[in-house]
């Protein structure tokens, strides 16, 4: 790390972060709908509603908005309109709005206090470009060479997944597009991460054998273990057929558990990597104890990160649940299946890798040897 | 069923291939699964959303680092980079939570509705909720990334016993840099999955700008981002604060003997 470079280098970041934010907040004439930016709002309180889950009650206050905000497009670009929205505390379907927001505005009309209309939504563009870009210029940063290759895998990854999303759409079954699409991704990314080497080929092997292993334990147990109810699946398109869930379902699995498989693979195999490079030839059982020692390092994290990175986003989901007086099991068997599932086929893929790859690379290295 | 299935296979092959560490990362996970189950607890009889998810993520780093990995420089290293970070992340969290009005239900998911006969009149907030997810999706990454850097310094230290502190730093930041894309790897494909579902829905139903601005995928690239964020400034601090931690505990290792 050079210290000179990295003050200018900061700077720079701040810069750009700065320049984003200020052209995607004063973006609107991009748009076709009315965007407005709020410049006043009161709220009052309109009474209280109760809630109960059968035991407890709970006290909801609602309120009613008067917002006045400044068009920022079209032909009323300037002009003040005045708007009505309304809002429950806890903001379960509804959103409380704020001063400096900036919202869509439709049925724009004329009326005897100047411009009214509906709001229809908070513009949030601003704010995801401007993480995104905060985020890709923190990989520059810290990561420099190596972090402009992850920049780029990203955004590869991205448009292959858009290619298989847009063939599903046009009827091409899920699974048979994800399938090639999580080689390409595997070989790409390995690759781009460790140039062409033995390396890179024997990671390719392990990723892709452990991947469709605990692919085909999770077939199975689906295909053997019941009849999984779809109806609780999110933003999943209604009718569904159960045979396309099922394989929607699989490409999920399939491709939740590529990233941490490659991890743990990348791992093992530059240890075995680095004890065949030592120099003597160790004895099989010498290679499988120190492949043990960091397989057992590396689960637990990647089981944890698995666990958290799955879970959290069912918490919103499962607390209207339970104040619904929804049981907790009724809960966990089906609103948040889909992502314990995830979690668990995720985890059982992290550890097959390690035996997978250690096999493999034991057994490349040992023939490479004596030969 | 089908959980009932894959929890048993997952066990077996757990303590198949690791053995002994390997039933510490069975206890870990069920102490994390009740250390949530117990925050959501705690929420739904009335605590503060923000508070309790922190004070849960403190505990499950402190038991995931000290239980599972077992004490020592290493996690003493891990656990404060990671506190630091969480320290860091808290403004920006708040700024983008409070500034998204992303937080609720939206209207592309399954619904509780009141026509089902459900109530929406549950006095908690969601916007508190939607806080707390972003340190929970957090605290995994920033840990996972942490310890793997942690665990490089200890080893390039052991096997290099006399490297100066600031060659120790720039031989670790490689290692370092290695780990960070790995880790950004492991989350993307696992939003990815997640999303899946809402992507094709977005894809069939709604216009690129719609998108870019709708509550549920404005929600997911913040969340999103603001993990990869930890993960990308727990990477120096890391680096950093580990080098120097094993540099000291190797001095006072050799004056004691």
């Amino acid at each position: 790390m050079n210290k000179k470079r990295l003050i200018p280098e900061i700077l720079i970041f701040i810069a750009v972060v700065c320049a984003v934010w200020i052209f995607t907040t004063n973006d609107a004439f991009l748009y076709k709908t009315g965007v407005a930016k709020i410049t006043k709002v009161r709220s009052e309180y309109t009474g209280s509603r109760t809630g109960t889950d059968g035991s407890r009650s709970f006290r909801e206050r609602y309120y009613r908005q008067t917002i006045t905000a400044v068009m920022k497009n079209g032909s009323h670009k300037g002009k003040t309109v005045t708007l009505t929205a309304s809002f429950a505390e806890s903001g379960v379907y509804d959103t409380e709005y704020s001063t400096g927001d900036f919202i869509f505005v439709e049925a724009l009309k004329p009326s005897e206090n100047g411009l009214t209309g509906t709001v229809t939504g908070t513009k949030r563009d601003a704010l995801v470009i401007t993480i995104l870009t905060i985020l890709f210029g923190l990989f520059l940063l810290v990561g420099g060479r190596r972090g402009a290759l992850t920049v780029l895998s990203l955004v590869l990854n991205m448009a292959a997944f858009y290619v298989v999303l847009m063939l599903y759409t046009k009827g091409i079954n899920m699974l048979v597009t994800t399938i090639p699409m999580t080689v390409f991704f595997t070989a790409m990314l390995l690759f781009f991460m460790y140039g062409k080497s033995e390396r890179t080929g024997i990671s390719f092997v392990a990723t892709l054998v452990t991947v469709a292993v605990t692919t085909l334990i999770a077939a199975a147990v689906i295909h053997f273990g019941g009849r999984v109810d779809y109806d609780f699946m999110d933003y999943l398109n209604q009718p569904y057929e159960q045979r396309d869930a099922n394989l929607i379902f699989l490409s999920e699995i399939l491709v939740g558990c590529l990233g941490a498989v490659m991890d743990v693979v990348v791992t093992m195999v530059m240890t075995v990597d680095q004890i065949a490079e030592t120099g003597q030839a160790p004895d099989r059982g010498d290679f499988i104890a120190s492949c043990r020692a960091v397989g057992d390092d590396l689960i637990g994290t990647m089981i944890g990160l698995m666990f958290f990175t799955n879970i959290a986003a069912s918490l919103p989901f499962f607390l209207l649940s339970l104040r619904n007086g929804i049981g907790l099991q009724t809960v966990i068997r089906y609103n948040i299946f889909f992502e314990l599932a995830r979690f668990l086929t995720g985890s059982i893929g992290v550890v097959l890798a390690i035996p997978v790859s250690a096999s493999i690379a034991v057994y490349y290295y040992r023939r490479r040897t004596t030969r | 069923m089908i959980l009932g299935i894959l929890t048993a296979i997952l066990i077996i092959l757990i303590l198949l291939i690791s053995g002994d560490k390997g039933s510490h990362s069975i206890v870990t996970t069920v102490l994390n699964a009740g250390l949530l189950l117990a925050a959501i607890f705690l929420i739904n009889r009335g605590a503060s959303p923000v508070p309790v998810t922190i004070g849960c993520c403190v505990l499950i780093t402190g038991i995931t680092l000290y239980y599972q990995n077992e004490g020592g420089v290493k996690s003493r290293a891990s656990f404060l980079s990671v506190l630091t970070v969480i320290l860091i992340m808290i403004p920006l969290v708040y700024w983008f939570a409070l500034h998204a009005n992303a937080s609720g239900i939206p209207g592309e998911q399954y619904e509780i509705t009141d026509s089902n006969g459900y109530t929406r009149n549950i006095g908690i907030s969601m916007l508190s909720l939607q806080i707390s997810i972003m340190f929970i999706a957090l605290i995994g990454t920033v840990i996972d990334t942490a310890v793997a850097i942690t665990a490089a310094i200890y080893e390039i230290r052991a096997n290099n016993k006399d490297l100066p502190l600031r060659a120790l730093i720039e031989s670790s930041f490689t290692v370092s840099k290695a780990v960070l894309s790995t880790s950004i790897h492991t989350i993307f494909y696992i939003y990815i999955a997640e999303y899946m579902t809402l992507f094709i829905q977005y894809l069939t139903d709604y216009s690129f700008a719609t998108v870019l601005n709708s509550l549920s995928l404005s929600r997911e690239l913040i969340t999103i981002s603001i993990s990869g964020i930890g993960c990308c400034l727990v990477v120096p601090v890391a680096t950093v604060l580990g080098a120097i931690m094993v540099t000291r505990d190797r001095r006072s290792d050799s004056a004691e003997a």
